[in-house]
């Protein structure tokens, strides 16, 4: 009870706070960053979905991400729907497509399935880069509208200015959090992380690995297509080397810098990974050289992630406090 | 048209021991290890700077400086595995491959702070001679390249089938926990197959180093191809990485003259896709 | 040696200008505060080194402005940001600068993809951008009276080179080697327009990638054809791949190889193709033979600073921070929309000859048609006017 009660101030607490940040920080470019780092978030939990809770290496996330934008800047362009619809239809374009793409390839495990999704990446930049009929090739589709106001009864968000994409923002992670959380609590969420540790054990106890693993990587290609959605109207410009195989490998950064067999994990990993680099733009030309020092340091020493190892560090002391009791 | 076609072919089959060079490496550290070294690329491109440098400042000559790039990229591969990789054997997959990234991402930037981005050539003494028969042409350097790859490849072979440390290697690669019980030194066996991965890459860097140019990011386009080279030769057999190799070379030329050089990175994928759809095992599998 | 003789010299005007503020009465006017200008550009990345070039002339142009005494009586300061060739990254970048640092115009990007993202922040914070490099049409295209191109764009070009491949040189049947990115592929359909009005046509058309390394499919491919001119549109180290395979197979001799955009006159490209260089020809709107007087100052100025030759990226770099100055000086005021109004009117005269802005902020500027001979660059004809 008492427990429930410290949780849900801790909610609101949070909440109050990411509701007014945007009063102290009001500077466009402080607003930017936040806003990225809302769209990593969600791209960070739904990766997190496939390779933390199921443990199915994609390297390939990037690739929905990219059609999820395509999709809604073509078709709020070319067939003129409101960002409203083209969100949602981007979604479900992009999960359409990993859907056929996880059944060709989630046969696949391990190294195999990494590589053939990072091609997979590979591909869907070629086909953006050369489709010029449809993509407009490495010229970028230029002239995406931004979405039309949305009234919500209490604010009326506009989107002429960066604050009203950070609220929308604040919604859509919180959406995508609370969906994904109620999934891995599920019986369904069990299943995808006796899957991660032992596929053959998992399955002689009756599990359908296959729909699973398939389920996962379907939702988490969704999601990541909706990303794409919100990050086309908010750039209003896309080309393809925003979706090329580093943005996969970067989303996979973030989500072991943060700890990916949780949930805010991959949120702190997004943040973190969005925030630093624009602290580092002094350190020039060794800013690179930290990452990847960094990168290492982090799997040989802490390979739970920042969060991973600071629950731990918590959980074992609670324990040893109940011990001592 | 049968001139272009054959000059196609044969431009497929020198790219394709280059990539089985590179291949090679990689399969072995695939294969003994368990790991995906996406610092490969690396590797090569540091062979490459090495043999490069040694011409420049040691004055040696072209062959003498691929020695050493060999002998050095052994070395400072060796040495990577100890410090970087060997931590963290055994661990999940994912760990190897982004660790391997982390070290890919440190190298080329490291390269690019030292050395920095104009790339520069090595001047083999080759690139002069040229030969021309039936139509078709070849440089001297790409002939060197496909009789060095041939004396590699043999040299690899008898180094796996024929000397204990092979035995050793083909052992661990098998059952590592069997091998070790069997007496095997599986530490060893880690470092000499990294060291053997690093000599390789580094005679591919200093061959292509020749043939084209050194710069620090010569390495991260190679890697991938590589992979898909490894996954279509199935479990480290040395024929199927070749027959791999040759295969994606001869794809990329015919397909990047006859059908379109600009969607010529999409063909691996084809390919992949084409392979788990017939033949799941791998090219060599169940043969 | 000449680096430290100048700050020999700063110290000593420093020194005076002490002397000279500690004698004035007091409240006299104190000097305000330094011009802002902000900068976008690539430092880090594959283009990096270009990026560094421009980043070269910009510092040039501060440093010159800044000796004479500024403008308006005010030093200009300079904020460089990073955009790694990332749009993302460059709007980021061109926030801060607007945002934080509050610069009073912005010099940026090199890379099409970003200046287009970056537009709308230019937009909206109503501030003038102006872009050295980027080549995209659609930059001067859109209506952003906020958006400046200081550069000529493949259109100019093409009409310039065409008429004097086609009709000097005899180009009938056109082969085409381009960098796939917006500007390879918007160059090849801007020469194609042209190249239809004179009677030639296009025969070969082939992309490649950035950072590929084996030509040899598109070069035996070209063997088969029957084309009479090569042309070229890509950067330093891939061109000079290109041009060595095509010797390689033999093909030396079987065309005029062309490089209208000029990525290869420059050093590191002749350093690279040695011989394989000579005979390209090309259009540019700078290179270091140029023999007026400004333009050899121009080069002897940089060659003193940076240790050699400039080409046109650092050109445009010193151009577009000469041109702020000027339009700065111009509307005798900081503020954003005067400057955006003088800079428009301006008519402007650099190293490499006049320019001024069209209607569309398009920068108007005279090509020259140049041969590589024996490693070194000729002006074959030029200056031509393409307005």
């Amino acid at each position: 009870m008492m427990r429930r009660l410290i949780q849900a101030l801790l909610f609101l607490l949070v909440a109050a706070g990411l509701y007014v940040l945007p009063r102290f920080f009001s500077m466009d470019y402080y607003l930017h960053i936040f806003v990225m780092s809302e769209i990593y978030a969600v791209l960070a939990l739904s990766l997190a979905l496939i390779v933390g809770f199921t443990g199915q290496v994609s390297m390939g996330h990037a690739a929905f991400y990219g059609m999820g934008a395509y999709a809604s800047a073509l078709l709020s362009i070319r067939l003129g729907c409101s960002f409203w619809v083209a969100f949602w239809l981007s979604g479900l374009f992009a999960g359409c497509v990993s859907y056929v793409i996880g059944r060709l390839v989630l046969r696949l495990r391990g190294h195999v399935l990494a590589i053939t999704t990072a091609f997979f990446c590979v591909l869907v930049t070629v086909v953006m880069n050369n489709w010029i009929a449809v993509t407009n090739g490495p010229m970028g589709i230029t002239g995406i509208p931004r979405p039309s106001p949305l009234n919500l009864g209490l604010v009326r968000l506009v989107f002429e200015s960066r604050v009203h994409y950070y609220y929308l923002g604040l919604f859509f992670v919180a959406g995508v959090l609370f969906i994904l959380h109620r999934l891995v609590r599920s019986r369904l969420g069990d299943a995808m992380i006796a899957i991660r540790e032992n596929e053959e054990l998992a399955t002689s106890l009756g599990i359908d690995a296959m729909k699973i693993k398939l389920l996962a990587f379907t939702l988490g290609g969704a999601i990541a297509g909706l990303a794409g959605s919100f990050y086309a109207h908010y750039i209003l410009f896309i080309s393809p080397v925003t979706f090329s195989m580093n943005e996969s490998i970067n989303m996979l950064v973030m989500i072991i810098f943060g700890g990916m067999s949780t949930l805010f994990g991959p949120i702190l990993g997004a943040v973190a990974l969005t925030v630093l680099p624009e602290f580092l733009r002094m350190a020039g030309e060794m800013r690179l050289v930290i990452y990847g020092v960094a990168l290492i340091c982090f799997i040989i020493w802490l390979p739970e992630g920042l969060w991973g190892s600071l629950r731990n560090v918590l959980l074992s002391m609670n324990e040893a406090k109940r011990m001592e009791e | 048209m049968t001139t272009v076609f054959f000059q196609q072919v044969l431009n497929g089959v020198i790219l394709g021991c280059i990539y089985a060079l590179i291949a090679l490496g990689l399969s072995l550290v695939f294969g003994i290890l368990e790991m995906t070294n996406f610092a490969h690329g690396e590797f090569y491109m540091l062979g490459a700077f090495m043999a490069l440098f040694s011409m420049t400042h040691l004055g040696v000559p072209f062959f003498v400086a691929l020695l050493i790039a060999m002998l050095g990229m052994a070395l400072v591969s060796a040495l990577i595995e100890r410090m970087v990789f060997r931590p963290i054997v055994g661990k999940p997959l994912i760990n190897s491959m982004l660790l391997s990234f982390g070290l890919s991402t440190a190298l080329a930037n490291l390269a690019l702070f030292f050395f920095k981005a104009d790339p520069r050539k090595i001047t083999s003494g080759l690139a002069g001679v040229r030969f021309r028969f039936w139509g078709l042409f070849l440089t001297g350097e790409r002939l060197a390249i496909l009789i060095l790859s041939i004396i590699l490849v043999l040299g690899l072979t008898w180094f796996i089938q024929r000397t204990r440390m092979g035995k050793a290697m083909r052992a661990v690669a098998q059952d590592r926990v069997a091998a070790q019980l069997a007496g095997v030194n599986v530490k060893r066996v880690y470092s000499v197959t990294f060291a053997i991965s690093g000599a390789l890459a580094a005679a591919a860097g200093t061959m292509v180093g020749a043939m084209f140019f050194v710069s620090p990011e010569m390495g991260f386009t190679v890697v991938l191809k590589s992979f898909v080279i490894v996954i279509l030769a199935g479990a480290g057999r040395i024929r199927g990485v070749i027959l791999a190799a040759v295969l994606i070379g001869l794809v990329e030329s015919l397909g990047g003259g006859f059908i379109s050089y600009a969607y010529k990175d999409a063909y691996p994928f084809l390919l992949l896709v084409l392979l788990f759809i017939f033949k799941p095992e791998g090219l060599m599998g169940g043969a | 040696m000449v680096r430290r003789f100048l700050s020999v010299r700063k110290v000593l005007f420093l020194l005076v200008m002490a002397l000279f503020v500690g004698t004035l009465p007091a409240g006299a006017e104190i000097p305000a505060a330094p011009i802002k200008l902000g900068v976008v550009l690539p430092t880090s990345g594959a283009i990096a080194y270009d990026g560094g070039l421009t980043l070269n002339g910009i510092r040039m142009a501060v440093e010159e402005i800044n000796a004479a005494g500024g403008v308006l009586g005010n030093k200009f300061e300079l904020y460089v940001e990073d955009s790694a060739g990332v749009p993302a990254t460059a709007v980021a970048a061109m926030e801060k600068l607007v945002g934080m640092e509050k610069v009073v115009s912005v010099i940026g990007d090199f890379g099409s993809s970003c200046t287009l993202a970056m537009m709308d922040v230019a937009q909206r914070a109503q501030v003038p951008l102006i872009t050295p490099v980027s080549l995209a049409p659609k930059i001067t295209e859109m209506g952003n009276i906020w958006m400046f191109r200081g550069c000529d764009n493949s259109g100019m070009i093409a009409k310039a080179f065409t008429k004097w491949a086609v009709l000097d040189r005899n180009v009938k049947k056109w082969a085409y080697i381009a960098i796939n990115t917006d500007y390879g592929r918007g160059s090849v359909e801007a020469f194609n327009e042209e190249l239809k009005a004179l009677g030639a046509e296009a025969v070969f058309t082939e992309y490649f990638n950035q950072g590929e390394t084996d030509y040899y499919p598109i070069v035996t491919k070209l063997s088969a054809s029957d084309a009479d001119g090569l042309c070229l549109f890509g950067e330093t180290v891939d061109l000079s791949r290109v041009v060595a395979q095509y010797h390689e197979m033999g093909l030396e001799g079987r065309m005029l190889i062309m490089d209208p955009t000029s990525g290869t006159f420059n050093p590191k490209f002749i350093e690279l193709a040695q011989e394989n260089a000579n005979g390209i020809v090309g259009a540019s709107r700078f290179v270091a033979a140029i023999q007026t007087p400004a333009a050899q100052k121009f080069v002897a100025d940089y060659k003193a600073l940076y240790g050699a030759e400039p080409e046109k990226y650092a050109q445009a770099g010193y151009d577009c921070t000469r041109m702020l100055a000027l339009a700065i000086e111009k509307a005798n005021s900081i503020e954003t929309d005067k400057i955006r109004e003088a800079l428009s009117g301006i008519q402007y005269e650099g190293p490499q000859g006049k320019a001024y802005f069209d209607e569309k902020n398009q920068l108007i500027i005279d090509e020259y048609i140049i041969v590589v001979e024996d490693g070194k660059l000729e002006v074959v004809a030029g200056p031509i006017s393409v307005h």
